[in-house]
């Protein structure tokens, strides 16, 4: 596998990062966060960060990832985009403008509804490390595939909240207010675990890569995320009262049962002595 | 006779009186007087004549009757001693009493001891001798020892047996005169040396005719014993000239080449002399040698043909006909030898790991490979031939005819009762339908039983358990972990499945046709045990098969630039193709084979791929990121194509042809292959969208973006591919897959990969070609008959022709490599798995792997030095494009030799079943096989072990060494000076430490490149399709050469060479007892001809 290949695979995370705080421009200059930044650790100084200092989620809980438009890119765009190419054979893959990714967990089960800009939505499961994914071409056909460090489109069912696996006490900068709520600020940069520096190229791009800048709001009281910057892109976090029940559609379940019973008779198969 | 007992009369005759009278009256009283004395005398004379004749006659025959009571008692003392001599250093097994086995049998104890035997006669085993007994052990010594005297020296009467009179044998010439056997004296008591004999009228002398005198001498007798079992017999072997076309697959030793025997000069006359029915014509000679003869083991005669009834007849032959035969030809040749019909196969070595112990579990019940003959029927049946099997009986009593896969036929059905489910363990009630294999009761069985639970069950074991009780276990089941692009290592690992899939290619090898033969067999399934998992196994035919998965991956237009203006893309697809291959050898025969010519290849339902963009979050804000698309190969989707018996005989790429070339829905347009117009068949997969509709001015070439790590992915889940092929009922039926159990999707490709696009995959791509175009995501088997060991990720890139002589043979991404030999592994050479073993100079990380047994088991290059193969122009691993003559052979036809298993496919990459390594796990299929249906004995095998290597030269010479080919239309066959040297080197080995089964003999042979100077396997195997069916080890088969005299010591004898001989018998008696339990087989006596 050539370098390149490599660092391709191990970005993948990378790429929902950039996939999630990328996905719309909600105003013609960039969405800044309605967040006040500590002037000093001064303030609240008697308030300090606490273990896990950012809450695992729950058993049952259900939240909502908003997608902030980025700032506007430095450089004005100046190659116009190419016309869209004409649908073929069932092809119905479309750009991908999120805006919010709305997540369930419940047990084992989670749910991702990811909402785009045109109004679209697709729903993903997670269970027991795989993904549940629907074809694209609403054939009611799932494809479930077990979750791999090298496999980008699911960042949203990484194990925590998405964008906090970086905080640590020392990456603790104050207490400050996200939209009126008192929260621990936290400031340093989230490394992307898909990349190896060894496997970057050997460039500015490359070394940026393997890490990026990244804030992040956490509420003093719960310390459930409030919002996490990284690399300019913005993901507010609304938490919700935890979802009691959440059962598989029937053809999930379809999918999900034919891969147990495919694990099944794999496992069946084996060693025979 | 020429020594019968002396003419003992005395003479006693009467004087006449001297007395006479006076007077004429008195004188003609007195003459009338001396008339009747004389009359009367006459009368007593002749009375007395008569009573000395009828006493001399009475006598001769009393003391010939004595010496025949005397030789048979020496006969059967001898064969006795024989007997005991197999329990010399270890007991039998007496778990049935009435059944004693020797399972101890070793190289050490498999022969008969040799005593007095001399350097000069090669076939003399034993002399009576006063150096030792008959045989010394360590538990017992024979009881039957020589005295003093050599049978050359006089006796007291002059009696004596000279070396010239030994010979009458005609199976070797006694040296010297100390070499000729000594006497073995018989007294009342017993067997004795005299070596604390004493002399005496009175007492327990040895000369005291005393009532209740045990030492009393009352005979002796000498012996030589000769080893039979290592000869040609003449009454099997040998063929006519007008069959000399068929001998060349040998078979059996009726096609020993009797030419090579010194002393036949007309072959031909003679076995025209003994078979003049079945020699008319080439087939009635070929239906002689694998139908009637084999139906009575060679032990009848058929009618119209003769035989030789003696080896006296054997000797006259010779005498009277010496343009046929002279008596040089003699001490190669016999008339008697039987052997066991039964397998005696047992593990001879340990692997490693408690399951594995093979050799010290032979004897073992729950052991999977075990001592043929120690397992004992324990519930009382009826065997398949009729005979009952009683408690203690071995359970394997015939070996099983190769001759009943005739019945396994494509067209052929099989219910519970037929003759295919009571020897095969299958059923089917259709045609079209698989076969399913079962258990006794019909129900499809889960597992392949092991001896002990067949002997359990109360039945013989079928074709499957035999082949699973011979191929050691540790040698099935070779799998991988940790590094599969798809998951197949549940399958590999399960033993039963290999064992399914050898079978089902013996099936394949032997039929006709190119049908691959389909095997269900179920695994159990825990949550519904009613309800079990079925899968099917094929057998490999003269077919292309899947050899790579490759993908290509391509924009719909190209990226172009001009100036400020990039056309960049806007969808991206990604295109499969496949690599399809006939690895074996075109044979003559391949384009008259039934099979088929139509075949398709169909994506199973439940394969999906996720097809998306990538980047690093590095990319500056801007762009944009498309929805993965994700989808299934539409199920209508189905890639057509033909194969006629030429195709695909070097790796290529699946495309069209005259047969499809004008259109069908079904085919897709792919691009051009590089041969010429036909286009390349694949499946296309619809990507996402350009997934950044505004680059930035930053990165607006292609360069810039690839430099970012930018690029796409692709991930397939269950992506199974099936080939199927058109059937004659126009049934589609899989034959393989890429790669995985068919109907199991979860084993087929998972993988996740990347790549970036070139800007030179732009759509419609370009002309097919491997170099530069293709994308990295491409997938190889190791061999494209099987998916053991999963599939590696190869480079299409790189390897612009695959496995041809100017490529690297290299995976890219060789994860196969990197479990079987660890890591690092630099080179990645896929080619090295037909080699596996410790190559004769470094390869950097490549040492072979070890089978689940911990045996490192070769390839079938093995012999071939592996450095440099992938640029060598003289290596031939058989992967290498344009070799032919190391690539395997399917026979279609029926077996000729057991040997000829070797052919068959053993389902791991590049070994087929191996019968020519030191470190076979499959050399017990010779013993457990034979090639036609026999009876319980049979005659002619030769004993492996004979010190006459002109037998073997005979048995060797003329055996086809490469199947006729389209390489090479005439084959090639062993001449006979390389029989002579192959031969010799089996002597030699065998002399050294003798052959315990024929798989001894392929390790010791197995490194021997000087006798036998080849390193194709194909070729060296020649040596086990000759011997296969014409060898044997388990069998004594001697000929006693007894001379017993009758007679006493008289009274003022003083020494051991006193004996007074008054009558004597010589017989030649030939033996068959065999090792493993001591019981005579056959005996046969003939009056000595001299």
């Amino acid at each position: 596998m050539n370098k390149l290949t490599m660092i391709v695979s191990l970005a993948s995370l990378a790429l929902w990062c950039t996939t999630l705080v990328t996905g719309l421009s909600l105003t013609s200059k960039g969405a800044e966060p309605d967040a006040t930044a500590p002037a000093s650790a001064s303030a609240d100084s008697a308030l300090k960060p606490f273990p896990p200092y950012v809450a695992p989620v729950g058993e049952n809980a259900d939240w909502v990832m908003r997608i902030l438009p980025a700032k506007e890119a430095a450089t004005t765009p100046e190659i116009p985009a190419p016309a869209p190419a004409a649908a073929e054979n069932g092809d119905s893959t479309t750009s991908d403008d999120v805006t919010e990714i709305h997540m369930t967990k419940v047990g084992d089960l989670q749910r991702a509804v990811v909402l785009r800009k045109d109004g679209t939505s697709t729903e993903y499961y997670h269970l027991k490390n795989f993904n549940l994914t629907p074809a694209s071409d609403r054939s009611g056909k799932v494809m479930v595939v077990q979750q791999n460090a090298a496999l980008p489109p699911y960042p949203c069912f990484a194990k925590g909240f998405f964008g906090v696996a970086w905080i640590r006490p020392e990456n603790f900068a104050g207490v400050a207010t996200y939209k009126e709520k008192k929260c621990f600020y936290y400031k340093g940069q989230q490394a992307n675990p898909l990349v190896k520096e060894k496997d970057l190229p050997a460039d500015a791009a490359g070394k940026a890569a393997a890490a990026q800048p990244a804030e992040a709001w956490v509420d003093c009281k719960t310390q459930l995320p409030v919002a996490v910057k990284i690399d300019n892109e913005l993901v507010e976090f609304v938490h919700n009262p935890a979802a009691k029940q959440l059962e598989l559609p029937p053809p999930y379940l379809a999918a999900w049962k034919f891969h147990e019973n495919q694990q099944r008779r794999l496992n069946s198969m084996g060693l025979v002595r | 006779m020429s020594f019968f007992p002396t003419n003992l009369v005395q003479r006693h005759c009467p004087r006449p009186s001297r007395h006479l009278g006076g007077s004429s009256r008195q004188g003609i009283a007195l003459v009338a007087t001396l008339a009747m004395v004389a009359i009367v005398s006459l009368l007593l004379v002749a009375f007395v004549t008569m009573m000395q004749l009828d006493r001399s006659a009475t006598q001769s025959y009393s003391q010939s009757v004595k010496a025949e009571h005397v030789a048979q008692g020496s006969v059967q003392l001898i064969l006795n001693e024989l007997q005991k001599e197999m329990a010399k250093d270890a007991p039998p097994d007496l778990s049935y009493p009435d059944f004693p086995l020797y399972t101890n049998v070793t190289s050490a104890n498999l022969l008969p001891q040799r005593t007095g035997a001399n350097v000069s006669m090669p076939n003399l085993v034993k002399v009576s001798t006063k150096a030792a007994p008959i045989f010394s052990g360590t538990l017992m010594s024979g009881t039957c020892k020589a005295s003093e005297v050599s049978s050359v020296t006089p006796s007291q009467n002059g009696r004596f047996v000279s070396t010239t009179r030994w010979q009458k044998i005609s199976l070797g010439a006694f040296p010297d005169d100390a070499s000729a056997p000594d006497w073995v004296l018989l007294t009342r008591g017993g067997a004795t040396d005299g070596a604390a004999s004493t002399f005496g009228a009175s007492g327990n002398t040895i000369n005291n005719p005393a009532p209740g005198n045990l030492e009393y001498a009352i005979g002796r007798f000498a012996y030589a014993i000769y080893d039979e079992g290592g000869l040609l017999n003449i009454n099997v072997a040998g063929y006519p000239a007008s069959a000399a076309a068929a001998s060349r697959y040998k078979g059996s030793v009726v096609w020993a080449d009797l030419a090579q025997i010194p002393g036949v000069l007309d072959a031909n006359a003679l076995v025209q002399w003994r078979n003049p029915a079945s020699s008319a014509t080439s087939t009635t000679y070929l239906n002689y040698a694998t139908n009637s003869g084999p139906a009575s083991g060679f032990a009848q005669v058929v009618p119209g043909n003769t035989t030789f009834l003696s080896r006296g007849e054997l000797i006259q032959y010779a005498r009277e006909n010496p343009t046929v035969l002279t008596a040089a030809a003699l001490p190669c040749l016999t008339t008697f030898s039987r052997d066991l019909n039964a397998p005696a196969w047992g593990p001879n070595i340990n692997g490693t790991g408690a399951s594995f112990q093979y050799k010290t579990d032979a004897n073992t019940p729950t052991g999977v490979n075990r001592l043929f003959p120690g397992v004992r029927v324990s519930t009382p049946f009826t065997r398949t031939d009729g005979t009952s099997a009683k408690a203690g009986d071995q359970l394997v009593t015939r070996r099983f005819p190769l001759s009943r896969l005739a019945s396994v036929s494509y067209g052929a059905t099989a219910n519970p009762g037929s003759d295919i489910f009571k020897y095969f363990g299958l059923k089917r009630s259709a045609v079209t339908d698989p076969w399913v294999y079962c258990n006794a009761d019909g129900t499809p069985a889960t597992a392949i039983k092991t001896l002990r639970q067949v002997a359990d069950e109360g039945r013989e074991p079928n074709f499957f358990e035999l082949l699973y009780a011979c191929i050691l276990n540790g040698s099935l089941g070779k799998k991988i972990s940790g590094y599969s692009f798809a998951a197949t290592d549940a399958a590999d690992s399960n033993p039963y499945f290999q064992a399914l899939r050898i079978g089902a290619n013996i099936i394949d090898q032997y039929d006709a046709d190119n049908y691959p033969t389909t095997l269900s067999f179920a695994v159990a399934n825990p949550s519904d045990p009613a309800t079990p998992d079925m899968y099917a196994f094929y057998g490999i035919e003269d077919l292309p098969y899947p050899n790579k998965l490759m993908t290509k991956w391509a924009t719909d237009r190209p990226v172009t630039k001009t100036s400020p203006t990039i056309n960049w893309w806007t969808k991206f697809k990604v295109e499969m193709f496949f690599e399809m291959w006939n690895p074996h050898q075109e044979m003559p025969s391949s384009g008259s084979a039934a099979g088929p010519t139509q075949f398709r290849i169909i994506a199973d339902p439940a394969g999906m791929y996720e097809i998306g963009s990538r980047t690093l979050s590095s990319v500056p804000t801007g762009f944009k990121h498309a929805t993965p698309s994700v989808g299934a190969i539409p199920a209508d989707t189905i890639v057509k194509f033909n194969a006629t018996p030429g195709s695909y005989r070097e790796p290529y790429v699946v495309r069209q042809d005259s047969a499809t070339l004008a259109g069908d829905a079904s085919i897709l347009s792919f691009p051009t292959s590089p041969a010429g117009s036909s286009r390349a068949l694949g499946f296309k997969l619809n990507g996402p969208a350009m997934p950044y509709p505004t680059p930035p001015a930053t990165h607006n070439t292609l360069a810039e973006l690839n430099s970012t790590g930018w690029g796409y992915y692709i991930t397939l889940t269950d992506m199974l591919f099936s080939f199927q092929y058109l059937d004659t009922s126009g049934q589609w039926k899989t034959y393989a897959t890429f790669a995985g159990m068919a109907d199991l999707p979860a084993s087929g490709v998972q993988q996740t990969g990347a790549v970036f696009p070139n800007v030179n995959n732009s759509y419609p791509l370009p002309s097919y070609t491997r170099a530069g175009t293709m994308g990295s995501l491409s997938y190889m088997k190791s061999d494209p008959r099987t998916w053991r060991f999963s599939i590696s990720q190869g480079n299409p890139d790189t390897n612009t022709t695959p496995y041809q002589a100017d490529n690297p043979l290299i995976a890219s991404t060789d994860k196969v490599f990197k479990a079987l030999y660890g890591s690092p592994f630099g080179n990645l050479r896929l080619d090295l798995l037909a080699h596996n073993q410790t190559p004769p100079s470094a390869i950097a990380g490549y040492n072979g792997y070890v089978d689940a047994d911990g045996i490192k088991r070769p390839g079938d290059s093995f012999l071939e030095n592996p450095v440099g193969w992938e640029t060598s122009a003289t290596a031939k691993p058989p992967m290498k494009g344009g070799v032919s003559e190391t690539r395997p052979i399917i026979l279609n036809r029926p077996f000729r030799s057991v040997g000829e298993l070797g052919y068959v496919f053993r389902d791991m990459p590049w070994k087929s079943l191996d019968l020519f390594s030191a470190d076979s796990a499959d050399t017990g299929l010779l013993d457990a096989f034979c090639i036609e249906d026999s009876p319980a004995f049979t005659s002619g095998r030769v004993n492996l072990n004979t010190r006459n290597a002109s037998v073997l030269k005979a048995v060797l010479s003329g055996v086809t060494t490469q199947e006729p080919s389209t390489t090479l239309p005439a084959g090639a066959t062993m001449d006979a000076a390389t029989a002579d040297s192959v031969a010799q080197a089996i002597v030699t080995a065998s002399t050294a430490t003798p052959l315990v089964d024929l798989g001894d003999l392929a390790s010791r042979l197995a490194t021997d490149t000087t006798s036998l100077p080849s390193t194709n396997k194909l070729v060296r195997e020649a040596v086990m399709r000759s011997l296969a069916d014409s060898a044997s080890t388990r069998t004594w088969n001697l000929v006693v050469d007894v001379v017993a005299q009758v007679g006493r010591y008289s009274a003022n004898a003083t020494a051991l060479d006193q004996f007074v001989v008054e009558g004597e018998r010589r017989y030649w008696v030939h033996v068959a007892i065999d090792r493993y339990t001591g019981k005579i087989i056959d005996q046969y006596v003939e009056t000595a001809d001299e």
